[in-house]
Order: C-alpha cells, then structure tokens, then sequence
C-alpha cells in the first residue's frame, strides 16, 4: 500500500507538470536568427540591411557568369577553351543559357534587398544618414535596372517590398524603365551627399551615372536624341568638375594597392579582412583575360587563371608603339615566376625575364634588347606577335602561354583559385568620365570639344615625349575611334558589350574582328540570326524566369 | 503463460496418487528441435504440464482413456487420445497463417484477425535473413506497396523507403519511423539482429493514428524483448563475416580505345576550322608517344578499388527471473564493414537493455534503451570521382614507384592538374562518428482488469561530429599547409505519451477504447568550425594551432507537437469489426490560427469466414474483406519558414573596413498549413486450404490536398522558394502479397512469397487554377517527378548539312526532334515528358525451401518504368570533354586522315556533342530485377547439439547481390540519380558472407 500511494503521488505531480507545460508548449522560439521586421527597425538593424544590398554588388559584378555577360561576345575578346559557347557567339545562345539566367534572377533578388531597404527607411529608427541610405538604396536599385534593360530590354518594374508571393509580372518598356532610372537617380542625388566615405555612393557616383544613362538612352529611337546626349554632356561635365586625369598614371591607377586612388569614382569593395574563404568570396575579375597558367600556382607564385576570354589579335592591333597602355596592361615581360613583377617591383633589373611577347613594331630590336642585359635575358623565350594565338590544348608557344596575360587586375594577394582576388573592381573611373563626355559632344556634333576629351586620356597614355604622337583632332573622331579608345582604355573593366550594343556597333565589329563569329560566317551561318529571323542583340529573358511567372511573358527577338 | 504453469503444478500434485503416468517428447515437425514450454493437458480437466528444455513431459493422468491436447503458441495444437499408452512422442507443426499473432499498430497491437486496415507485418528473424547491415535491406521487395531502394555504394549506406507513392516534395517522402514508441529520423543505428517485429502502416485509416505525420506511411519497429519461461536464461549468438567484392563495372574505355577517342576530340575541331593536323593530334607530347608506343596504358580501379568486407556479431541473452516477476533482454551488437573503395569503412557498436517488471499486482514498469555508437570513415569523395575520371595514359607511381603529384603533368603531359587520387585518399581523413540513443520508460497501472493506464516517456539523443582533415598533397591544399574541418551536432528529443486503455465483452459485442494525449519535443544544436594552415599534422584535433581561421558557425532549432488521440474498436461476434480514430495535433512551426489540424479516420471490416455459409466451407480459412477511408498529414515544414528572418549573411566593406549584412531570408508563406491525405483503402485478407495459400490484395486511392511543396517564386520576385500548400495530387494503386506453402511434409516444406505493387501517381491541381507550372517540372495529370526534356532523335549525318544547318547544327551532333514540326527547335514547344523516375510497378519475390536441417532461400526484388536522370551518364558520356575517361560508347566520327570513320546514330562525335546531347544523353532507364540474396544453411540436429548442451546451432553461406537485370549502363540502378560528386554512386559489390546461429 505505501508503495501505490507512491506511484499516485507520482503520478499526480506528472498530471500537474503535463497541465503547467502545455500552456506554450507549441509556441515557436527561434535562439538562432532573428525576425527581420523587428531588426531592420533598429538601427543596427537597418546598417545591415544596408550593408547586405552593397554586397549584391559583389553578386553581381564578382562571379563568372557576370564577366561573360559583360565581356562575351565583343570585338575585343575570343571565347577561351572552357568558356560557355552560348554568349562567346550567339549562335548557341538560348533562353536557357545558365548564365542569362543567374544574371538575371541575381538581379531581381538585388533589387528585392534595394526595395526593402527603402520600405524601411520610413520605419526604422532615425539616425542622421537615413536620408542619405534612402538616396543610396535608390541609386543601386537604378543601377541594377540600369544593368537590366540593357541586357534584357524592357523587364518587369519591382519596387515594393516583396513579403508575400506574387506570381505575375509583366514586362514594362524599355522606355518607362529608363524613365523610372533617370527619376530615381535624381531623386539619389538630391539625397546623398558630396562627399560620403570610401565605397558609399556619392553625389558625384550619381552624377556620373546620369551621364551615362543620358548617352545610352540617347541612341534609342524612344530616347530623346540630342536632348540626351545634352544632358550626358552636363552630368559628365559636373562629374569630371575640372579634375585633371593625370594626377595619376595609367601604370599606377592599376597597380595592386591604389584601388581608392582619387580616379575613381565607384567600386565594388573587396579587402581579405572581409571575405570567409579566400578561395570563394573574393571577385573573379583577376581570373579571366588570360590563357591558363597552370594548376601549380600556390607554390609557383603565378596566378589561377580560366583559360577563357582570351584578348584577340584586333585588340592587340590597337596600341602603337607611343602607347603605354599595352605593358600596363598586359604581362608583356614574363618575369622567371609571375608574381615577381610585384614581389621584386624595385628590384626587376636582377631577375629572369622568362617569357617576352614582343609587340610588332619592337620585333627588330630583340636582340638589342638581350644585350642590355644578357645575364637576365639570354633564356628569355621570345614570342612575336603573331604567335599570340588562342592556346585551346595547353601547348601554347614552344609551352609558353599564349597570348600574353592582362595583368591589370593582378592580385599577387589572392589566394590561388577563381572568386579570390581581394581587389575592388573598379565601376567607374575618371577616364571613363572623359570617354563619355567625348560621346557625348561627338553626337552633339562637337567633335573639337569631343577630340579635346579623348586627347585627355590619351596624353595620360602616351608614352613619356610622345604625347605629340597620341594626339588626335576633332576631324579624326569617329564613333568608331572613340570604341577603339574605350578598348585601350577600358579593356576588361566590364563595359565593352554595353559600349557595343549601346552604339548599335556589336554586330558590324564582331563580324570583323571576332573570329568564333567569323567561324560561323565561313560556315554559312549568321550567327546572330535567330530562329525567328531577327538578330539577337539583347540577351534572351530566361526560360526560367517565362516558366515561373504566371503572366505570359514575350521572349526577345531572334530566340 | 503463468497462470497455466501454476495450473499444472497443481495439477500434478493432486493427480499423483493414481499412478496413471504418461510421458513423452514434443518436437517441431518442421526442425526436429526439441519444443520447451509446450502446454500437455488432459482434454476437459485442468490438469496439465508442460514440456522442459529438452521437449520432454511427464504427466499424470486420471485415466488412459482420455485424450491429451498439445498446444503452443505460433503452433497447431493437437488432440492425441492415450489409448493406454504410457509413452507418447509427437511433433507439432508450426502454424502456416498467424491469425492470432498480433500485430503491433499505432500505440497498441490487435491480433492480426481484426485488423480493419492495411498493415504488412515482418519478422526481425527475416529482415536479417537478407544480410544486410541496414534493416530496410531485408525488407527490399517482400512488402507490397514499400518501394525500397539503396541509397549509395558505401559500407553502411542507407535505404530509401517509399510506401504508396509520393506525396510532397517538400522534406522527405520518407515514412515516420518508430522505433520503441520514440519518433526517430532514420533507422541506421539499429542492428538488424535486434528486431522483433516490423510492421508497415500503409493506409490512412491505419496511419491517422499519428495524424501530421502519417501521410507517407509509418514503419514502426519493436526491438526484442525478454520472453520465455520462469527461471529460463537463453544466450544466442548470431554472427556472419564477409566479403564486398567490386562488381558489375561500367564498360570504360580501354587504353587504345581512349587514345582513338582524344585524337577524334581533337581532329574534329580541326576538321571544322581547317586547322591542320596530323597522326599525332592530341597526344603529340613525348610523353603521351612514349606510352602509346609502349602500351603503357593503366586501369585505375585496379589501384583505388580493393575486395572489402562486412562482419556482423550479434549477442543476446534473455529470459525471465525464477518468481516471473522481471523479463530481460540484453543484446550487444557489433557491424564491421570496409567499403570497396579505399578509405570507405563503416563500424556500429550497439547495446540494448529491456527490463519489464510486476511491481504489484496492479503496478507494473518497465525500461528500455537502444544505444549505438557509429564510427564511419567516409573517405575522400572528391578523389574517387577523380579517380574514375584519370584517363588511361595518366599513371599513379612513377617508374621508381613514387606516388605522382599530379599525374596529368607527369613528363610532357598537358592533361588534369588533379591531384592523383591515390594520394588525395591517403592524405585525407573524413570521420563521422554518431551517438544515438532512443529509450522509454513507462508505468502501468491496472485498476480493474479491463482498464489500463500506462505513461510512457520516450527520450531520444544524438550526437553527431564529423572531422576533416586535408594534408598538403591533396587536392583541395595543392601543396600549401594542411586545413582541417570539425562539425558537431546534437539532438535531443521526448515524447511524453499518457494513454488509457478500456476493453469490455457484452455479449457478442466487443469493444475498446484508447485514449492518448501525447506531447512531442525536439531540439537540435550544431557548431562548426573551418581553418588552415595547420604547423604540423594534428588531423582535426588541434584547430587551434592554425594561422588562418576560415569559418566559423552555430545553429539551433526547436519544434514541438501536442496531440489528442483516441481509437474505438468495436466488433459484433468477431465478425463485423469497425474501428474509429482520430487525432488532433497542434504544431510550433506553424504560424498561429493555422496551428491544430484534425486527422479522423474509419475502418470496416467482414469476416466472412465466419458466416454460417462459408463456415463449413473447408477450402476458405480466413476471408475478410476491409474498407476504409481516413485522413492523414504531412507538416515537414522547416522550422520557422512562417517567418521572414534577418538571416542571409552578407559580406562587404567600406574602404577595407569589414561591413557584414544582414539581409532577409526571403518570402515567408504564414498562412502555411497542414497537408492532408485523404484515403480510401478496400482489402481482402485470404487464406485456402488450410493455410496453405495466403495473403491479401489492397486498392487505394489517395488524394494529398494542400500538397505541401517547396515551390520556386518567379524570379521577378527576389526568387527563391518558400513552402507552400500548392495543389494536390493523387496516389491510386495495387498491392498485392500471396505466400504459398508449396510443399509441407514432416522433413519437407517449400515456401514462396510474391509482392507485387502498382502505383500512379498524377498531380491533380496546381494553385488552384489547373495551369501547368513548367519551371518547376509540374504538369496537371503526370506524376509528381517527370522527366521533361527535348527528344533524342540520333545524330546528324554528314549527308544532312544542309538540313542540319536549319537546326544550326552540324554533322556529328545530337539532333532532338522538332516537335510541332514548326522547322525550329525551342524550349517551349519541343520539350516534353519523357518519363518518370517513379517506377511503373514494384515487386518481389521470396522462396524458402526447408528439408530436415538444410535450408535454401533467396529473394528478389524489382522495379521497373524508370527513367532518371542519370548523373553518372553526364559525366562519362560528355564526350564534349576530351581529357577524362569515357564509357566505352560507339560516337560519331566522320572520315579523316588519322583514325578510323564511324558512321553511328547513338552517340555524337567527341567534342562535337551539339547543344542537346548533355541534357538528353542523361535520362537513362533504371529498371531493374535484382537477386537480393541467396542463402544456403544447415542447422545441427538437436539431438546432437544436446549433448553439448546447446538448443541450436546453425550455418550459413549467403551471397548478396549476385545478379542484377538492368539496361541501366552506369554503377547501380539503385542509386542512379545520387551525384557522382557524392562518393554515394560508384561501384556497386557482391558479397559473400559466412554465417552462424548459436543458441544456449
């Protein structure tokens, strides 16, 4: 008996824990995470909120499919040996073409992270920059339909938070796109300041991308012409506001540590302190433009390079021998290790030189130039110009690389691997500025205002007592030469397929300079000519993006 | 089985003054063992006795005129009148149909007679026949409805179960599993040896006993417990020790072959840009030369691929106290498998403890716990997908039989900078190592002997850390200093069940009641850690000696289930049966309003058998017919998908200062709610002639509403996916299962079981609107998985230029069909479903043939109508890339200076694949026939093994996997779909194992 009494005892207290522990019992705690709503209305909160939207920016300028969308497919560069093939020449570009599609659906989620940062600019706790984060928040999310409509055309307008699913969107025009940039920018640049600390949108940031707004939507027949072009001018004006391009040279603008030189004027930001794993979350621009090194870099001090957007025989055409810009942006001395020429850079007058890819005009001088110093040079491999071929077996010349590496977006920092380097990529720059000033004024028929621009940044480049040479006049200026300009200036800083299609020249100079679009012209086929019988000249809306939207979607010309 | 001991110890002491005394020994027919314990009672008296260890009985009786009835559980009884004889030997035979036997259902058993619901019921003796070290093994192909398939190649691997098709896509499609009454994910940890029972709840009026959670079916297991006798110990020992043999390889190219297939890769390039070429195309360094001329070429699985092997021991001794007051069962178990790939093993060390006690007559308690450590070396996967991409030029040792670095730099080479395999294996570690415990502990109380109150509490833990560890020569350090990984997790979980029990007989009407209200606990914890750059080697156990630290993380989760259950049994003349359950369950992960969900069900059943008109029908034993209709859930909902958290990390800075983001998960869906299955089930339970033929054939029909999908938002949205309630889909099917005893003599019985299932599964609304939803692969009226891909339609020929270009093809590539003829190939028009990977139909078969102590058994499973999408056909048919291994396939190659032309419709020439072939050179069909096992065994005969005081003593021979029938060209249909990067799909094994049962 007075064991049972013990067991209902027993029981009895289990009956009470079971009524006290019911009561809550299914309530949902999270330890781990916190509710987004009630954080971004905190002031902490919100700075992260906004921090994670400049991070879309590394999303969408850091990784590989980003550096084919805006480097594939031009004048300027060949598909390499594992580059896809879809936006090297068109004519295998389908909506389905996996790098169309992270482009773009990164993208979308950009500018879902933009709109809540400006959902909760009205709610979250005041600060004294709030007005200046929505100014910046509305600047990216304009940038990222700025990026949009010019690969895509007219896409789907989001601007409201997104907290519920919606399953219909569709596709506004081109036109109310631009229209909805140029309002957002200028209500950015009411809102941001002049000045607003390294990596921050500024005024100036704004200004500059008005301009180029402005000159794309110019060229468009739903644009406004000359009232555009106008307007370029007057941004491009304010931005360069009488700030000289030569405080700096060309060498020195890229060399590794002079990221937030004041040439610059926006950047996507990269240091190693703020990256998790060396080998992934740092950007790629360092990882293309190049034959493939090898696979021993880590011990071999040279870096991983992807064998893919190989700079073509046209490009290397259009440097002269005034022109600095080709050793400045090319490995054309191939020091005894690569990395040498920044790890020995006072030094380079004691070490091997391995490799020299001799540019045409310097070819009679070789053995002159082994003289000056045969200790170093007797053993260099010399590679003449017409031997930078595409290297598609890994042989390339006598087991040299071909053609020579661009070096300006080296980083002897990196860890060896793609996605590594802890370098900024560079958005926009003062000589870019200058370049659309010229642009600007040559469709306004100012070809001496537009001349004296472009002759900015090419006395920068010559060569020292040589910018005579480099000096072009106002009768010289030809959209095309003003391409040809971009491309010496600009080569690889992702702006050459935009710089294409905006001037309408993509098809005409691929046709003449790319040899994988001429493959195809030998072989009978457009290779811009779509099924459909129109020509692809903007990228496809994704198959995927047209198979999960409800509304029915119009697919773009020629796919 | 007291009360009758008591009985016939009474008996014997007021029968032993007549001096009538019979004597004798019981045998099983079947075995010739000795049968302890078997009740012997004189016919109409209480007085009886009961057989000892060895079989034999002394009775008195009061008159030699009387007849004695021999009975015992599982067994026929028998009627022997004495006729005077003193001594009576006799041997019973084992009961064909089990129709008393009970059958363990959602929180209770029934005897398997009143079932009103479809439930296939296993032994644990024959789930371990197969051999496996996984439960489910044994189970592959012998239950109708239960699609079971291996999950990968490796020692240890896990199966895949599915119970009447696919509901959701959302988690898992895996069943609930109850182990003990303990709610667990998995069932890897349990050694086959330490099952009792398996029974498989298919139906939902079976599974709405567990409501939320029984819509995929509920396998519920019952680990051994203490039985026998008072005062009986037994001790068993089952063991086997085997072989994994390497088996059924992939035809890959041989040396020459390859060669053929790399100079093509290059010619064809060459053909097309005019580039010239000449004999030594794509091999033209000294190297390659050397090797060819030499035919120094090598077979890689001959250096990473070993035999390996697979023990299993298993200990249990069990038995009941002398004043049969304390039932126990202590078992200990130990698996031992090395994978058939180097640095692939798997261990599993097990305990287990049953107690179960009378305290007082109306108390009583009892205890149980299932404890198993697992120590699993996992091996290095990235090098075995390496490994079987080395191509035969490139060799492992050098010509002083170094390991080489990077054996596609080796000399001239220009090939891979892969790491050579066999180094990347010996220098890695990958080490998992698992507690898990699952247990109970309960408390009954008896107040009267028609009602019972039990409270049971059921904890759970699991301890799981995973080490890694990469030295410089691997792959993943290139040669820098060495890095290392550490993960950990934990889970911890109760279930708190108070049930109350009531079953009362009036008259002809029986009926019973189970009332339970449940509450359900899991939490979970994890930490990781990454760094690098480790001084010296210390594997993963020095972290803290690294310069670089790479990652760090922790995570938590809780979710909580409250439940009210009840179940009504009612029969009339144990002929009409009706049961009634329902069950109310309130969920944390679901945002409130949306919180409880009710799950009722209904069951009918008709025993015919027992009607007056079929009664005296000797031909039919059992016929019952079985209708039902009930509902079941799915709320494998993530915790805290209802709510939008801060919870995607970002990384920037400004200016070099670092500025970590926090930006929002996504889209949350709060008006989440329970998925519901709703089930009509009608059977028929048979058994002819006596038992001899048996079984039972199912038709259901279910339809999953408020189909819980994780569903992928326009991209316009921001992306992502979010778990939605989108549609519903229905499941409709037959199984049916028949065992047969062929052949039953004293020495002689041959057994055969068939299943066979038959299973349609089709989406029947999709957001309410019955609009297909391609981006996802959902279309109205197909099942849940299809395969939507262009249509292979051969390779164009050098003849069709002119055609080809149209296409903007060109001679050599895959051409695909054009659909709608329309002259052009889209993604929109000419895509279609091509197949499914959900299997047409499933079966199995099983044969046991018994003569005196030799026994030969086997059982074959099937699975037939699959098309996958095969990863390991991507991989080795890509003939568009030229540095790797192959598959041994005849591609196209038009005519060229160097090698030879071939003129082929199947395979595109190499580096010439066109835009289709990788995406439709992967579906492949998976079907397959496979033997499961075959087991030849020989059990001593008792009379020999007495003397050396052992009850039984048995040996096997038993093969696994000896042949499988399948079109499917890559390692194993099984595991077709698993990532060739995974370590999961490689080569599948044969293996023999050696077995014994001992039993004292």
């Amino acid at each position: 008996m007075k064991m049972k009494k013990k067991f209902i005892l027993l029981l009895g207290i289990c009956g009470l824990f079971l009524i006290a522990s019911c009561k809550n019992f299914i309530t949902e705690t999270n330890k781990s995470n916190i509710n987004s709503d009630s954080y971004y209305k905190t002031q902490t909160g919100y700075q992260k909120l906004m921090n994670s939207l400049y991070a879309q920016l590394r999303t969408l300028y850091g990784q590989s499919d980003d550096v084919w969308m805006y480097s594939g497919g031009t004048d300027i560069f060949w598909r390499g040996r594992s580059q896809p093939k879809g936006l090297a020449s068109y004519a295998n570009l389908t909506p389905s073409n996996g790098n169309v599609t992270q482009y773009y659906e990164d993208s979308y989620h950009a500018i879902q992270v933009a709109n809540t940062a400006i959902y909760y600019n009205s709610k979250t706790a005041s600060s004294s920059d709030l007005k200046s984060r929505l100014g910046e928040a509305k600047f990216l999310r304009a940038l990222f339909y700025f990026n949009l409509v010019r690969f895509y055309g007219g896409v789907a307008l989001t601007t409201n938070m997104i907290n519920k699913p919606v399953l219909d969107f569709k596709r506004a025009s081109a036109d109310s796109v631009y229209t909805f940039i140029i309002n957002q920018m200028k209500d950015a640049l009411n809102d941001v300041p002049e000045q607003n600390g390294p990596g921050r949108v500024n005024k100036r940031t704004v200004r500059f991308y008005l301009a180029k707004v402005y000159l794309t939507r110019g060229y468009k027949k739903y644009g406004q012409g000359q009232a555009d072009f106008k307007q370029a001018a007057k941004y491009a004006d304010a931005t360069i506001n009488g700030q000289p391009l030569n405080d700096i040279s060309f060498e020195k603008e890229w060399y590794p540590g002079n990221e937030n030189n004041p040439n610059v004027i926006f950047s996507v930001q990269y240091s190693s302190s703020s990256m998790i794993d060396p080998k992934a979350d740092g950007n790629d621009q360092n990882y293309f433009f190049s034959p493939y090194l090898g696979g021993e870099g880590a011990t071999q001090g040279y870096p991983y390079r992807s064998h893919t957007l190989y700079p073509d025989p046209f490009l290397f055409s259009l440097f002269t021998k005034y022109d600095s810009r080709l050793e400045s942006s090319f490995m054309i001395f191939y020091y005894q290790h690569y990395y040498d020429f920044y790890n020995d850079h006072n030094s380079l007058d004691k070490v091997n030189v391995k490799y020299y890819y001799v540019p045409l005009w310097a070819e009679n001088n070789v053995s002159s130039w082994r003289q000056q110093d045969p200790q170093h040079r007797d053993s260099t491999l010399i590679i003449p110009e017409q031997d930078w071929e595409p290297d598609y077996s890994y042989q390339g010349y006598q087991g040299a690389p071909t053609p020579p590496p661009v070096k300006k977006f080296d980083d002897p920092n990196a860890s060896f691997g793609s996605n590594s380097s802890t370098r900024n990529i560079i958005l926009a720059r003062l000589a870019d500025v200058y370049l659309v000033k010229a642009e600007a004024e040559f469709k306004l028929g100012n070809l001496s205002q537009a001349a004296q621009a472009i002759n900015v940044v090419r006395s920068r480049a010559a060569k020292p007592g040589d910018v005579a040479n480099m000096t072009i006049t106002a009768s010289q200026v030809t959209i095309d030469l003003i391409l040809n300009e971009r491309a010496r200036e600009l080569l690889g800083e992702y702006h050459r397929w935009f710089d294409l299609t905006r001037t309408g020249k993509l098809m005409e100079r691929d046709k003449k300079y790319n040899r994988n679009i001429q493959l195809w012209l030998n072989q009978g086929v457009d290779p811009f000519k779509g099924n459909d019988g129109q020509y692809k000249l903007l990228r496809p809306i994704p198959q995927k993006a047209i198979d999960l939207n409800h509304t029915t979607v119009k697919q773009n010309p020629g796919y | 089985m007291i009360p009758v001991t008591l009985l016939v110890l009474i008996g014997f002491s007021t029968a032993s003054a007549q001096q009538l005394t019979v004597s004798g020994r019981v045998i099983d027919g079947n075995t010739q063992e000795a049968l302890p314990g078997v009740n012997v009672v004189v016919k109409g008296t209480t007085i009886g006795s009961a057989t000892d260890a060895n079989g034999k009985y002394n009775l008195t009786v009061p008159s030699k005129n009387d007849t004695l009835t021999f009975s015992y559980i599982g067994y026929k009884s028998k009627n022997v009148p004495i006729k005077g004889r003193s001594v009576i030997n006799i041997s019973l035979n084992q009961k064909v149909l089990q129709s008393q036997q009970l059958v363990v259902v959602g929180y209770g058993s029934q005897k398997k007679q009143n079932l009103t619901t479809s439930i296939s019921t296993v032994t644990g003796v024959k789930a371990a026949k197969v051999g496996g070290t996984n439960l489910l093994n044994g189970l592959q192909g012998q239950v109708a409805g239960a699609d079971i398939t291996q999950s990968s190649g490796r020692p240890g691997s896990s199966f895949n179960i599915r119970i009447r098709g696919e509901t959701s896509l959302t988690g898992s499609n895996n069943p609930l599993y109850v182990v003990d009454g303990a709610i667990v994910d998995n069932i890897n940890f349990l050694n086959p040896q330490s099952i009792k029972n398996i029974s498989i709840l298919k139906s939902a009026a079976a599974t709405s006993i567990y409501g939320s959670r029984g819509s995929n079916g509920v396998v519920i297991i019952t680990t051994k417990s203490g039985s026998g006798q008072a005062g009986q110990l037994s001790i068993t020992y089952n063991a086997y020790v085997g072989i994994r043999h390497p088996a059924r390889m992939p035809h890959f190219m041989s040396g020459p072959r390859w060669v053929e297939f790399r100079q093509d890769a290059v010619i064809s390039d060459a053909l097309a840009s005019g580039i010239p070429y000449d004999s030594t195309a794509g091999v033209s360094d000294a190297t390659s030369q050397y090797k060819i001329k030499h035919s120094d070429y090598t077979n890689w699985p001959d250096y990473f691929l070993r035999n390996g092997s697979m023990d299993n021991h298993y200990l249990t001794i069990s038995g009941v106290t002398k004043n049969s007051d304390v039932n126990y069962n202590v078992g200990l178990g130990y698996q031992d498998a090395q994978g058939t790939i180097k640095g692939q093993a798997y261990k599993q060390y097990s305990i287990k403890s049953a107690v179960r006690t009378h305290i007082t007559k109306k108390w009583s308690g009892g205890a149980n716990f299932n404890f198993s450590f697992q120590n699993n070396q996992l091996g290095n996967h990235h090098a075995v997908r390496t490994a079987y991409r080395m191509n035969p030029l490139l060799a492992p040792y050098d010509s002083t039989g170094n390991l080489i670095f990077k054996p596609g730099k080796f000399g001239t080479f220009g090939y891979t900078s892969s790491v050579n395999p066999l180094m990347d294996i010996q220098n890695t570690v990958n080490n998992e190592r698992t507690m898990e415990g699952i247990g109970n502990a309960y408390l009954e109380f008896d107040p009267v002997n028609w009602l019972q109150l039990k409270s049971t509490f059921n904890p759970e833990f699991r301890f799981q850390r995973q080490g890694q560890y990469w030295g410089p020569l691997t792959d993943e350090r290139q040669g820098k200093d060495a890095a290392a990984s550490l993960s950990k997790n934990e889970r911890l979980s109760y279930t708190w069940n108070n049930k109350i029990t009531a079953t009362r007989d009036f008259g002809n009407n029986h009926l019973s009641f189970m009332g339970l209200f449940s509450m359900e606990y899991h939490r979970g914890e994890g930490s990781n850690i990454n760094v690098e750059n480790l001084p010296f080697n210390s594997s993963f156990y020095n972290l803290g000696s690294a310069s670089r630290l790479d990652n760090v993380g922790s995570s938590y989760y809780k979710t909580t289930l409250t439940s009210y259950v009840f179940r009504i049994n009612y029969s009339y003349m144990n002929k009409y049966l009706v049961t009634l359950t329902n069950r109310w369950d309130g969920s944390s992960v679901l945002a409130s309003g949306h919180k409880w969900g009710m799950f009722p069900a209904i069951s009918l059943a008709w025993r015919l058998s027992k009607e007056k008109f079929l009664q005296n029908v000797n031909a039919i034993s059992e016929l019952k017919l079985r209708g039902s209709y009930g509902i079941s859930g799915n709320n494998s909902v993530s915790p805290y998908s209802t709510q939008i958290l801060a919870s995607t990390q970002t990384l920037y800075d400004f200016g070099g200062n670092v500025a970590k983001g926090f930006a929002p998960s996504g889209v949350a869906n709060q008006n989440l709610t329970w998925e519901k299955t709703h089930e009509y089930d009608f059977g028929v339970d048979f058994g002819f002639f006596h038992e001899r033929v048996s079984g039972n054939i199912d038709y259901y029909n279910k339809l999953s509403t408020n189909l819980l999908l994780n569903r992928q938002l326009p991209l316009e949205s921001g992306g992502g996916t979010i778990s939605d309630n989108i549609g519903s889909v229905r499941n409709k099917g037959v199984e049916l299962s028949l065992t047969t005893v062929n052949i039953l003599t004293h020495d002689f019985s041959w057994q055969t079981t068939f299943t066979f299932s038959k299973n349609k599964n089709s989406i029947v609304k999709l957001y309410g609107n019955n609009s297909n939803d391609i981006g996802n692969g959902w279309f109205i009226g197909e099942p849940i998985q299809v395969d939507y891909s262009y249509v292979f339609d051969g390779i164009w020929q050098q003849d069709q230029v002119k055609e080809a270009k149209k296409y903007g093809q060109t001679p050599g590539q895959a051409r695909v069909k054009d659909l709608n003829g329309d002259g052009k190939i889209t993604s929109t028009d000419d895509r279609k479903i091509i197949g499914t990977p959900e299997p047409s139909w499933t079966g199995g078969f099983s044969t046991d043939v018994n003569y005196k102590g030799l026994e030969l058994s086997a059982s074959v499973s099937a699975r037939q109508g699959v098309l996958v999408n095969s990863p390991f056909n991507s991989e080795f048919e890509n003939l568009n890339d030229r540095g790797r291994q192959k598959l041994n396939v005849n591609f196209y190659m038009p005519s060229n200076k160097v090698t030879p032309t071939h003129i082929e419709n199947k395979y595109p020439e190499p580096h010439n694949i066109g835009k289709y072939w990788q995406e439709v050179s992967a579906y492949q069909n998976a079907s397959y026939i496979e033997i499961n096992n075959i087991r030849l065994g020989y059990t001593l005969p008792t009379r020999l093994t007495k003397n050396w005081g052992i009850s039984s003593l048995g040996f096997y021979f038993n093969v696994q996997n000896p042949f499988i029938f399948t079109p499917y060209t890559g390692f194993d249909p099984q595991y077709a779909t698993q990532n060739v990067y995974s370590g999961n799909n490689v080569n599948s094994s044969v293996n023999y194992q050696l077995g014994i049962n001992l039993k004292i």
